[in-house]
């Protein structure tokens, strides 16, 4: 364990990131997660314990430099439908944009941890919303995953947003 | 093959070699306690890794990789003749083994039980 670590954990986790989000959890091989990351297996096993593991550590940062950024930009706007654009344009986005769409369809009936983190997620879009929004904010919050949902259905959507 | 199990009683993760692969491991079982377990991931193509030097066991390239190993200074435990189902366990602290790599009958139920018998954080 306190071997010194012979890569970027956090181009690793970039780069997973963006593999889960397009492929989804289980579509997701450790393979296509050796091959993306550059990261020997040795060194991801050692480093992450498990996909799982990993995948649990891909979401937390999701929710920590994309989501939450994107809620606080969000809570500062008091006009109801510049908030709502902005959320639908904002949220889970990235470039590992529909992570938490995607953890919350697949992973999140089976795994409390993973429920947990999308729980944490939405409701940071609900109070985001509520200086726009006052109580209609969870209804609201409904509308955005809603149109990402769609808007993710789309074929050929371009890569962002 | 093998049966990986949880003892919560006694805070182990068993692993129980069945019929000829407790032959080829050179073990019936192996007990590692929960505190030492990272994780559980389904890993076929962890077959396809180096194996490095055969410290005790059996080894028949593409037939069977079986006992100890060590590679890159880790060490390791392999029982699998069927890649599709290897299941990896990641070990912490460990004084026998740095991973497991054992094949299992539905890989999908043994990594959901260990990874619900190990909080990550």
């Amino acid at each position: 364990m306190g071997r010194p670590r012979a890569f970027d954990a956090d181009q690793a986790i970039t780069a997973a990131a963006a593999l889960f989000a397009a492929h989804g959890y289980e579509g997701t091989s450790v393979d296509d997660l050796v091959t993306a990351t550059g990261v020997h297996r040795g060194s991801l096993y050692k480093v992450f314990g498990s996909k799982r593991s990993l995948h649990l550590t891909v979401l937390r940062n999701h929710l920590d430099h994309e989501i939450r950024p994107a809620t606080a930009a969000i809570a500062g706007l008091t006009d109801p439908a510049q908030a709502l654009a902005a959320a639908i344009a904002s949220y889970d986005s990235g470039p590992a944009a529909g992570l938490l769409l995607l953890a919350a369809a697949e992973r999140a009936p089976h795994d409390p941890e993973v429920a947990a983190l999308v729980a944490e997620g939405v409701t940071a879009l609900e109070d985001a919303l509520r200086p726009s929004h006052g109580d209609a904010a969870p209804q609201l919050a409904s509308t955005v995953l809603g149109t990402r949902l769609r808007l993710r259905a789309q074929p050929h959507r371009s890569k962002e947003n | 093959m093998a049966l990986i199990d949880i003892d919560r009683e006694r805070g182990l993760l068993t692993v129980e070699f069945q019929g000829l692969d407790k032959l080829w491991t050179f073990k019936s079982r192996l007990e590692i306690p929960l505190a030492h377990v990272r994780g559980a991931t389904h890993d076929p193509g962890m077959a396809r890794e180096p194996k490095g030097i055969r410290v005790g066991g059996t080894h028949f390239p593409g037939v069977i990789t079986a006992g100890r190993f060590r590679h890159d200074g880790e060490r390791l435990f392999w029982d699998v003749k069927n890649p599709d189902k290897a299941v990896v366990i990641e070990l912490a602290d460990a004084e026998t083994y740095d991973r497991l790599v054992i094949e299992v009958d539905d890989p999908r139920a043994t990594v959901a039980l260990v990874e619900q018998a190990v909080s990550h954080r």
